[in-house]
């Protein structure tokens, strides 16, 4: 792939190399790696169950995507921190690893999706939204961060 | 019988065994585990958050704890069954694990403070529901459980890197 000599440097950076010398680094990172997601996933499937009408439906959805848009961000800056670190670490690995190649095919995606759509719709009043939208942003939105969660987990076992 | 025994003779049990050497159940068991966690400690940090004061000041304590409750529960049964399969197939290497005890005893703390906030402070929530600044003993509530929890994460984590 055209990719492979990015990958390559990658691999050889000193921070790489670094992170791969040391017994615990990977291992704290990953750790706060999860802690990241659980922020991540957390507030943005509360957002969503409000979106498809299965949780939180006392309130608003703008109140509760303006409450919890914080929470999602410090941990979407934790998991992409971390996640670089991490994926520099072993990029060759990552190169042949199908589980890494499904989590980009979502994460971008998602990636997108959140900062477009998810954003711009959760900002709108109730009636504004209507019965349909907000329920296929919501489910896009489910899948797609689910999708990174379940390919991130099968890099460690493929 | 000593608990090791015990461990030993769940994790040679028939279930234990064939989690263990199936090529597919164990990563799917574990990924299970991974998505529950995320949607029922996900839910608890968002109502810890709330707890302490940090986010939804704007919404009633009782509107966000009820309201995420049905998918915190589910989210955990379904963590604690994959979890419960995960130990049957290597109870003797989790008993033998430092950072799996941890884990429990973090476990142990959180169910033990939830339960004490459900029986005393969260049965007299009507009277500081609407309020943005919690009880102190509520904002203890909240940083215990959270602790606790990313306790449990982090040492959850750990162990799996201790056993391979």
């Amino acid at each position: 792939m055209w990719y492979l000599p990015l990958f390559k440097w990658f691999d050889q950076t000193s921070i790489s190399a670094g992170i791969r010398a040391s017994t615990y680094v990977f291992a704290v990172l990953e750790c706060v790696h999860l802690m990241g997601m659980v922020l991540l996933l957390g507030s943005i499937v509360v957002i969503d169950m409000r979106l498809l009408g299965l949780g939180m439906r006392r309130q608003p959805i703008s109140r509760v995507a303006a409450a919890l848009a914080p929470v999602s961000l410090v941990g979407l800056v934790t998991m992409l921190v971390t996640g670089s670190l991490l994926f520099l670490s072993e990029a060759i690995k990552c190169y042949g690893n199908a589980g890494f190649h499904y989590k980009m095919y979502f994460l971008f995606p998602g990636l997108l999706v959140y900062f477009t759509l998810h954003r711009s719709i959760t900002k709108r009043d109730d009636a504004q939204i209507g019965p349909i939208w907000g329920k296929v942003v919501g489910l896009l939105s489910l899948g797609l961060w689910f999708g990174v969660a379940l390919g991130g987990r099968a890099i460690g076992f493929v | 019988m000593s608990l090791f025994e015990v461990c030993q003779w769940i994790q040679d049990s028939s279930v234990g065994t064939s989690i263990r050497e199936s090529v597919l159940m164990f990563p799917l068991i574990e990924t299970a585990h991974v998505i529950g966690l995320t949607v029922s400690v996900g839910f608890i940090l968002m109502t810890d958050l709330r707890l302490i004061g940090a986010i939804l000041r704007r919404e009633p304590f009782l509107d966000v704890h009820e309201q995420l409750r049905p998918w915190m529960i589910t989210g955990f049964v379904s963590m604690f069954l994959s979890g419960a399969l995960l130990f049957w197939s290597e109870a003797a290497k989790c008993y033998t694990s430092p950072t799996f005890r941890i884990k429990i005893i973090f476990l142990i703390l959180a169910g033990v403070n939830a339960l004490v906030f459900e029986t005393t402070l969260g049965r007299r929530a009507a009277s500081w529901n609407l309020s943005a600044t919690t009880p102190t003993r509520a904002k203890l509530t909240g940083w215990a459980s959270l602790i606790c929890w990313s306790g449990v994460i982090i040492f959850g984590r750990w162990t799996a890197y201790g056993m391979k």
